[in-house]
């Protein structure tokens, strides 16, 4: 996708003082580009058939058209959903790191980026619901498609510090088995936690049926690691100190980050999560709408 | 401060030519100080992705710290080894010297110098001996104050030039460039034993001198330290090898040039005016080069008689001979020289001759007539010059006559000696006479023996013990394939009647065991009939029978004598040979080598009885006559010089004696002893002549920073390839809580 020039880049974004403009200026900024929803919807209306090919889900196969022509059809929906839509945000300590590159911390742009998610689903009559969570869940509001709705979201979006340590995928299994209804479950994280447990908690998801995306959130300086003097740093989430020359330790981090990283996207495909790394110093309206258009891509094709 | 340590106790242990440029090693506590500065300087960051930064840390924390304190420890290195190639080391040699400005020294050091004249072989830039003196002053000068020296020359005899150690080491160091060496050979095995006499004393006067050094400065030549497989020399340096560290400066090296004069002889002991006299000279090359049309030059009295040109193969000899008639009577000096070469000592020899007008010769005669043959056969009279004066004489003689006119004296059927007359006897031949005693029937041989023999009390003028007479018989001489001077010139002329001289009586000769008595001819039972021996410098010849035809056998009727000899055609070259055979003790006491003492004769009666001695350089001095009777006898030692030695007796209008003191030529030789078989408690201090090279030429005694500074280059490149291998900069990482 092309640059836009309207694009909010994080630095102006961080002018914005709300979280209730910044949401709008991120929806306008995508609404700009499409103009139909990248979600599937679970109680949808008709739209068409198209033939039945392998790997298709068998549960949209028609089989009164199969009785009538003999041939396999499948359904298939308009965009127009009643889905519900779950923000999943993680607010332990760790979020609050704030890169010399960044203009926002990875909390803040978790923050507006939920909150633009939410206009968009609430825009879309669907139902948003939102929970914050680091070591266990903080604070749960429930789904709602109502339009007043969206200013209940963005208050205990606001009210939210981050300031405790994690224990995702712990959250992430007693969230699975909250969660009665399917959903399309939005996770705004660092993912600072276990790999496999974190991977376990996602699967759950998974398991319950709920359609998962993974917005994997990372200061720019956690992915290049590009200190030059030597450097105290102070772990965050009860983490020990360290002093380093980051130049020499330099390859070494960044060869366990990137394990991470790849341990993580695999176990996402693995488990047929969409996996979307968010990096700080990236305009959030681009890099939505970027993911959004993929993924709407993905589901019509 | 590691560094401070470091520097303080390396300047104690090790000399430095510029000690004061080891401070510049304090340069190596920068990189410790910025090592130090850079871990508290840091910047402050909270940090989320910790338990990756942690497991990295984990991972990677040894090898962090090994290429850390690697770095860190080049860099050290690096300032510290540019600070000792500043202060210049001098290099293990010397061992445990210090800076000259640094503190106490506890060592006694004894330098040993080669002082042999191999050592004083040329090279371009000296003479082997001139680099041991620079050397062995430079090792002085670089010791600690308080150091104790003691300075000996290895030599034949070892002299101790310092024994009690001295501790000022500019009058040793003036001392030693003093020193000159000698034109002997060295004694190893003495030498070894002066150095441990003067180790151990000086250990029980200096207590306070707790280490002690002793190193050689010598070129190795074979003929010195080929003793060094001996076990003696081996158990000497084993024992001083316990008591002090030996180190060897080896100055010599493999090989060289050098054409050396190894005999000069006349063919006749002693020579007479007008007398065509052959004087044998003989030229060996000792180089590994052959040497064609060699220049030999003679003089006779300083004047050129004769001048060759020899080819002289490499390894071997040539020999020439010239004939000189003496026209002056006295004592003449015979130089021989060959052109230039490295080694100049052995290109000269010299050769003392006595010009006499005639032989004197005391013919002594116990039974009348008993030298009267032997008298005519020293003087047949057949020629207008008498080289032989013979003067037959009484047995009172002796006693009465100033033996020391004589040349030789010829004792005939002699009854018995006084201890009066065996005494002068001894004299006499110790002041290189000779005696040529004939025996016959009047001969006490009880008395011969306890007197003149070697029995206790005994002169040990007999060169056997005198038995009874044998019985009468037929005995014929045996010449024992004429391998003595005495019958040498019989040799081809059997005719000549040697082989058939009737003898019939003679006395037996039991000949005392050792080298010095020799048969020149024997009877066919092997029983010796004429015996040589040296006594002193003088030479003694016994003939077993009678030389006349006085002594006869009574037993039998008529009375029948001892031999027929003295009537045989055999009997005057026997009588002229046995006198030349006993006097050429006169040319050997002219004639010595270096470190011989030199013996001389001074006339009793004169008013003044000192001998005025100069010596090869000039120096004079005056000694002393010590004796009594007619005779008084001068003794000079320190013959360490090669050359002509003169001694005027009885003032300067006086009797002149000219003595020739010769190199022992075994020095002559170039070979040296293989370093390996060195013993190995000796350690070698330098490589040959890389060393002698470097040390003797430059005044700066150590190119080692050369060494060092390379080292320091190295290290540097080094560093920077570690540094961009390790990550650009030195690196560490520690968990601080």
């Amino acid at each position: 996708m092309e640059s836009n020039p309207q694009s909010l880049d994080p630095r102006t974004l961080a002018k914005i003082k709300g979280l209730h403009l910044r949401a709008r200026h991120i929806v306008e900024g995508y609404v700009a580009g499409l103009h139909r929803s990248p979600f599937h919807g679970f109680s949808i209306e008709f739209a068409e058939h198209r033939e039945y090919a392998p790997g298709d889900d068998l549960r949209y196969v028609d089989w009164k058209a199969f009785g009538r022509t003999d041939k396999f059809y499948v359904k298939q929906f308009e965009d127009e959903t009643n889905l519900i839509c779950q923000l999943v945000l993680d607010v332990s300590e760790s979020m609050s790191y704030c890169g010399p590159r960044a203009a926002l911390s990875k909390f803040e742009y978790a923050q507006a980026l939920a909150a633009a998610l939410a206009w968009l689903v609430l825009q879309q009559q669907d139902a948003v619901g939102l929970v914050t969570f680091d070591q266990q869940i903080r604070n749960r509001v429930r789904p709602s498609s109502s339009p007043s709705h969206l200013r209940q979201v963005l208050q205990v979006l606001e009210a939210a510090t981050p300031e405790s340590r994690t224990r995702a995928g712990a959250v992430f299994h007693e969230l699975a088995e909250w969660m009665t209804k399917r959903s399309v479950v939005v996770v705004l994280s660092d993912l600072f936690d276990d790999v496999e447990v974190l991977l376990s908690g996602l699967e759950h998801f998974r398991q319950r049926h709920h359609d998962v995306i993974v917005f994997h959130v990372l200061d720019p300086q956690e992915v290049e690691f590009s200190f030059a003097r030597p450097t105290m740093f102070q772990g965050l989430e009860a983490l020990p100190r360290v002093v380093v020359d980051p130049r020499s330790l330099r390859r070494a981090y960044l060869r366990e980050f990137d394990d991470f990283l790849r341990t993580v996207r695999l176990g996402c495909r693995r488990h047929g999560l969409d996996y979307q790394v968010m990096r700080t110093d990236r305009p959030l309206d681009l890099a939505l709408s970027s993911y959004l258009s993929a993924r709407a891509s993905r589901m019509r094709g | 401060m590691i560094s401070v340590t470091g520097m303080a106790l390396l300047s104690a242990f090790w000399p430095f030519a510029s000690g004061v440029m080891l401070w510049w090693g304090l340069a190596a506590l920068i990189p410790l100080a910025i090592h130090f500065l850079s871990r508290r300087r840091y910047d402050e960051v909270p940090w989320a992705a910790m338990k990756f930064l942690l497991t990295a840390i984990r991972k990677n924390a040894r090898r962090w710290r090994l290429e850390q304190l690697a770095l860190l420890a080049l860099r050290v290195l690096i300032l510290l080894l540019l600070a000792v190639a500043l202060a210049d080391p001098i290099w293990p040699l010397f061992g445990a010297a210090a800076s000259p400005s640094g503190s106490a020294g506890d060592a006694h050091v004894v330098v040993v110098i080669d002082a042999s004249f191999s050592m004083d072989y040329r090279h371009a830039d000296g003479t082997r001996f001139d680099a041991a003196r620079q050397l062995a002053g430079e090792l002085v000068k670089s010791r600690f104050q308080g150091d104790g020296f003691s300075l000996i020359l290895l030599a034949a005899p070892p002299v101790v030039v310092v024994g009690d150690p001295v501790f000022d080491r500019e009058d040793l160091a003036a001392e030693i460039a003093e020193l000159q060496r000698t034109d002997g050979g060295a004694d190893l095995a003495a030498t070894l034993a002066e150095i441990e006499r003067v180790v151990d004393r000086t250990a029980r006067r200096e207590p306070r001198l707790l280490r002690r050094r002793v190193c050689f400065f010598t070129d190795l030549g074979l003929t010195t330290w080929g003793a060094v497989s001996e076990a003696a020399v081996q158990g000497a340096v084993a024992r001083l090898a316990d008591k002090a560290d030996l180190q060897l400066v080896d100055l010599g090296e493999a090989g060289g040039q050098n054409v050396a004069v190894t005999r000069v002889v006349a063919a006749e002991g002693i020579v007479t005016v007008g007398t065509p006299t052959r004087i044998d000279i003989e030229v060996e090359n000792l180089g590994d080069a052959d040497r064609p049309r060699h220049g030999v030059e003679v003089l006779v009295g300083g004047q050129r008689i004769s001048q060759e040109q020899l080819d002289v193969p490499a390894g071997g000899r040539a020999t020439t001979a010239i004939v000189h008639r003496f026209q002056i009577p006295g004592e003449q000096i015979v130089e021989v020289l060959t052109a230039s070469d490295p080694l100049e000592v052995d290109n000269h020899r010299w050769l003392s001759l006595s010009v006499r007008p005639a032989l004197e010769v005391l013919c002594v005669e116990g039974k009348s007539g008993a030298a009267r043959h032997v008298a005519l056969a020293l003087e047949p009279g057949t020629s207008q010059q008498s080289q032989v004066r013979p003067s037959v004489q009484s047995e009172i003689a002796l006693l009465e006559e100033d033996l020391s006119r004589y040349d030789c004296l010829f004792l005939c059927n002699v009854r018995r000696f006084g201890r009066d007359e065996a005494g002068l006897l001894r004299q006499f031949l110790e002041q290189g006479g000779g005696v040529v005693m004939c025996l016959g029937d009047q001969v006490q041989a009880q008395n011969y023996n306890s007197i003149l023999g070697a029995a206790t009390g005994g002169l040990q003028i007999l060169p056997a013990h005198l038995g009874d007479p044998v019985p009468l018989g037929e005995y014929f001489f045996d010449p024992l394939e004429y391998r003595h001077p005495i019958v040498e010139p019989f040799r081809g002329h059997e005719r000549a009647g040697l082989l058939t001289t009737p003898i019939w009586k003679y006395v037996k000769l039991e000949p005392f065991p050792g080298d010095d008595v020799r048969t020149a001819l024997a009877f066919e039972n092997q029983d010796p009939a004429v015996l040589e021996a040296s006594v002193g410098r003088g030479h003694v010849i016994v003939l077993a029978t009678d030389a006349a035809s006085t002594s006869v056998d009574a037993t039998t009727d008529p009375p029948t004598p001892w031999s027929a000899l003295a009537a045989w055609p055999s009997f005057p070259p026997l009588v002229q040979q046995m006198l030349r055979s006993a006097v050429r003790g006169r040319v050997q006491l002219r004639n010595a080598m270096v470190g011989d003492v030199l013996r001389g004769a001074v006339p009793g009666g004169l008013a003044d009885a000192s001998v005025v001695l100069t010596d090869p350089a000039g120096r004079s001095q005056r000694l002393s006559a010590e004796g009594t009777g007619s005779v008084s006898e001068w003794t000079f030692t320190d013959t360490a010089r090669s050359g002509v030695y003169t001694g005027v007796v009885g003032g300067t209008e006086g009797t002149v004696q000219r003595y020739a003191v010769n190199v022992d030529t075994r020095e002559s030789r170039l070979e040296r002893l293989d370093p390996e078989l060195l013993p190995r408690a000796i350690q070698r201090g330098a490589s040959d002549t890389a060393f002698r090279r470097t040390h003797a030429t430059a005044s700066h005694a150590s190119q080692s920073f050369r060494y060092l500074l390379a080292g320091v280059l190295l290290l540097l490149l080094s560093e920077t390839l570690l540094a961009w291998l390790f990550g650009r900069s030195a690196a560490h990482a520690a968990v601080v809580s």
